[in-house]
Formats: structure tokens, sequence, C-alpha cells
């Protein structure tokens, strides 16, 4: 099929940048890094390591938000769109292939994340059952990994629209990467207002209703997911609109 | 005949401004068009717009009958060409990037069609090291390579011969000649070298501030306007004389004299009649360098005599 082929090019083109390289080993290494530390400090359980670590998804995301940011704009800075686009392929597919791919990417970090943390916990601190008082364990982490993958997918989609619309990859991930840290504070210093439940940043974070910790009043999963599939048809709309009509001069 | 182009009264505008004015052309198989213009004239946007790369203001644009607007997936897949400079995937060999271009045909090239390129091309030595490792001339054999993998009807090559050192553009010229000959391809050739246009192209357009102002079979357009002969004679103050008013130039090498070909026996016997020692006479054979300044710079005069009005 057709739209396979055209992942694979996108794929093979993303996974032999050395940067890619580099941000794969870099979790690896934090990963190790984490567990010496906190084995030094600590003892905790299994299962509270490998929950307590998965924050570091963040460091995904971030990666995630490289990779999106990058993508078209590099394409252009390189010059090679003029030869992508030239090709009996339509513009819409080659741009779906290509976000596809970043969210696939960031997808396959999620796992790297998650088999790397409970090699290293049950290395570190002995491995634990999979039942504890009758509960499933691991389900419950892949719970929280989807909801960090809803989020991933979001910022993915805010860098992969700034570099379509801006062609600038480092606009793109300085942009993405800056909101998504300030975004939530700003989404709290605006919460007196009614519109600041509607900002992308104060629904991203899913796990806020798994832990209950809502970040404003009245917010609900799924209000949150309503909110964020806007945004996301909203950014589908302005990077495929845009891409679509733009005059390719570089 | 078949056409595989045909180039309908295209405009093109950015923002209010018109930079192609209503160029119309066609181009048949086999035939290697050359586009020759200054910098500026218009020559990329265009072949911008016969890949779908930039979008057409006004007209249209066919190949092989398709409508590269409204059906951009069939008239693209006929079309192979190299926009500018060949940027590649430098982080991929130069096999693996003609392998990304093969993928992206929805119906599969047949196997092997990506080693017979590379053989074709010649570089079959390098073709798996990284592309940053290229040098230019290697750069653009891969571009060609890759702009011949589908077998295209029409081969677009915007300056195909920038940066290559004279053997590697003698290599060039020749292959490219010898491919549109062979494959019945169209072959569409932007340059602003006028000496290299001369020798690669069967017909020229000339392109000046996005107008299209000839087209003509490369020959012709090289003997028009007019002709010159060289006269070497002595004594030059009688030469002078004779040659009243017909517009001459003196030089070192003698009278540079505007006459048509058939209007020389006429001109000599005349000449000899007056007892002038003649020792050479030569048509002067214009390059085309000679005929496109003059003819840009008619045409340049012609536009500054409209806005003056």
């Amino acid at each position: 099929m057709h739209t396979l082929r055209l992942l694979q090019n996108e794929w093979i083109k993303l996974v032999k940048k050395p940067s890619t390289i580099v941000m794969g080993s870099i979790l690896v290494v934090l990963v190790a890094t984490l567990t010496v530390f906190v084995a030094t400090f600590d003892d905790l359980a299994f299962w509270e390591f490998v929950n307590q670590a998965s924050s570091l998804y963040a460091i995904v995301i971030l990666f995630s938000i490289i990779a999106g940011g990058s993508t078209v704009a590099s394409e252009f800075s390189n010059g090679t769109i003029k030869l992508l686009l030239i090709r009996p392929v339509k513009r819409v597919k080659i741009l779906a292939v290509k976000f596809f791919v970043v969210v696939l990417f960031g997808s396959l970090l999620l796992l790297i994340l998650a088999g790397a943390t409970m090699l290293a916990g049950g290395l570190a601190f002995g491995f634990e059952p999979l039942f504890i008082n009758g509960e499933n364990q691991l389900a419950d982490l892949g719970e929280t990994y989807v909801l960090y993958a809803v989020e991933l997918v979001v910022y993915a989609a805010m860098a992969f629209t700034i570099s379509t619309v801006f062609r600038s990859n480092s606009l793109a991930i300085g942009l993405s990467i800056f909101l998504m840290f300030v975004g939530p504070q700003l989404s709290l210093f605006a919460s007196r207002y009614e519109w600041a439940k509607y900002l992308l940043f104060a629904n991203a974070n899913l796990t806020q209703f798994k832990e209950g910790r809502v970040m404003l009043d009245g917010l609900t999963i799924e209000f949150s997911l309503a909110v964020l599939a806007a945004y996301l048809i909203l950014f589908a709309i302005v990077s495929w609109q845009v891409f679509q009509r733009r005059d390719v001069a570089v | 005949m078949k056409t595989v182009v045909e180039i309908k009264n295209v405009k093109k505008r950015i923002g209010k401004k018109e930079i192609i004015h209503g160029i119309s052309t066609k181009l048949y198989p086999g035939e290697v068009f050359g586009f020759l213009g200054p910098n500026g004239a218009g020559k990329t946007t265009m072949i911008r717009m016969m890949v779908g790369l930039t979008k057409v203001s006004e007209g249209q644009i066919f190949i092989n009958g398709h409508s590269i607007t409204t059906d951009f997936e069939k008239a693209v897949r006929h079309v192979g060409g190299i926009i500018e400079n060949p940027e590649m995937y430098k982080h991929l060999t130069g096999y693996e990037n003609l392998r990304q271009y093969e993928r992206l045909f929805p119906d599969p090239l047949p196997a092997g069609r990506v080693d017979e390129v590379v053989k074709l091309v010649g570089l079959e030595k390098r073709i798996h090291e990284k592309v940053k490792s290229y040098s230019l001339g290697m750069r653009q054999r891969l571009g060609i390579a890759q702009a011949l993998l589908h077998k295209p009807s029409l081969l677009i090559l915007d300056e195909p011969t920038n940066g290559l050192d004279p053997s590697g553009i003698r290599e060039i010229r020749q292959y490219i000649r010898r491919i549109a000959k062979e494959e019945q391809m169209a072959v569409f050739v932007s340059s602003h070298l006028l000496s290299e246009m001369q020798l690669m192209c069967d017909r020229i357009g000339i392109i000046q501030n996005g107008h299209l102002i000839r087209v003509e079979k490369t020959e012709a357009l090289v003997h028009s306007g007019n002709q010159e002969v060289l006269i070497n004679a002595a004594p030059s103050s009688k030469v002078k004389d004779l040659l009243g008013d017909r517009s001459y130039q003196q030089t070192e090498d003698g009278f540079i004299v505007q006459a048509e070909k058939d209007e020389l026996p006429e001109l000599i016997r005349y000449l000899l009649k007056h007892d002038i020692d003649l020792f050479e006479i030569t048509p002067i054979k214009k390059t085309l360098e000679d005929s496109f300044l003059q003819m840009t710079e008619e045409d340049s005069y012609a536009y500054a005599q409209t806005a003056a009005k």
C-alpha cells in the first residue's frame, strides 16, 4: 500500500538523523541516572518507583516537540521540499504521514521509558508481583501512559503546526517548549477568568484527573478531552490549509 | 505532432505585482527546449509552476494532457526535474535517497530501476556513501538520477550545469541530448548561460521581465538579426568613400559592414571596379550571445519608450 511506503520514508528519514539517536540515548541514560540516584537515598517499592519515574515523560514530550517542530521545517531549510512535492502524492497526505510518524516516534519513546524504568527499577529495588491488593499494577501504569500519550499528541501537534506555518524549526521548538513549561502557570494566573478553562495548557495534562489534583475548578476529563479535540482539529486545519496553499520558493 | 507540454497564457501574480505576463508555448517529444533569460526574468517561477510547487495565477499548464492545477498527480507523474540545486537528504546515502523517491510513486517502479539509473549516471562506486561526502558534481548526477527514476516524458532542469567544471558541463550536455533522443523525452532547460544553450538546445525561448519575447530554432536565432561582414581593403580613405551611406564601423582588422548575404557579390564587384586592394572578406558569425544581447536591448528600449509615453 502506498501510504505504508510513505510512512516508511518518513520513518527512515527521522530515525537515521543523528539527533534522533542522541535523543533515544539521553532517555536511557536519564533513567539509569535517576535510578542510581533514588536507590542511593531512598528505598522504594518497585511499582512505586516505576510510577514516580514515569514523570520523565516530560523529556519524551520535549523530544516529540523537537521531532514535530522539525519534520516539515527541515525539508524547507534543506531544500528537499522541492523534490518531495513534485511527486504524484497529495500534499495533505505527505503532511498527515509526517505527523503520524512524529506521534509514532513519541509513542515509541514512551514505551522505551516504561520498559527502561521497569528494568532499572527491578534491578535496583527487586521486582514485585503484577497484582497488589487485587489491583493490576501494570494496567494502572498503562493508563497513566495513555494519558501521557494524549498530552504528547497535543504538544507535538502544536509544534508541528507552528513549524508548518513559519517554516522555522527553531521558532517552532523554542516556542512550543516555552509554552509547555509556562502554559500551565499562565492558566493558573488566569484561573479567575472564565475563559481560562478553555486554554490548551489547563487541559493538556490529563493525569490531573487520575491523581485528583485538578488544576482549575470545574474541569472534568470529558471537558478536557473535548477542548483538546477542538485544538487538534484547529491545528490540523491550519497546518493543512497553509501547507496546501503555500508557494514553495526555497 | 503529440505535445508533451502545453503552456497556455500563464500568468503569475505575487500580491498585486504580476511577474509572469501571459506565457504560452508547447514542447514536443525528443526536443531540448532552452529557456533563456537574465537572472530575475521569471525562469525559475515558470518552472516552479510547471511542477506544481507554485500556483498558477491565471492560464493553464498541461502535461501529457493533464492539467497541473486540477489534475496534479496525473500531470506530475510524467515529470522529473531538478529545481535549482539538487538538494538531498545529507544524512542518508545516495542509494537511500533514490529509494525515498522510488517509494513516492503510487505504482511501484520495476525492480532494479534504481540500480539502472545509478549506472546511467555513473555513480556505482559511491552510491552507498552518505550524500554529505559527495562533491557538487556527484550531487548533480544524483539529482539527474532521481529525475529519471520514473522515466518521465518531461525532464525539467533548472540551471543544470551550475557549479560544474567544464568537463562535467560537457558530459551533462551530451547526456541530456542523448536521452532526449533515445527516450523521446521533452527536456526543458533553463539557463542564463547563452553559449551553453546554443550547444544543448533544439529550440530556445527567450524570456525577459516575465514576457516570452521570442521562440526560435537555435539555428535561426543564431543567424538572425543583421548580418555583418568584415572587409579588409586598402586604401581605407577610398573604401570609406565607396561605402558611402552604408552603416559601417572601422576597426584595426578592417571595416565591419552591415550587409545581407545576397548583397555581397554586388558589393564586392563594386569595390573591385574602383581598384580597391581587397585582402579579406569574412562574414561575421554571430553567437547566440550577440543575438540575445541585441534582442534584449531592443526589448528594453521598447519598454523605455512605452514607459516614457
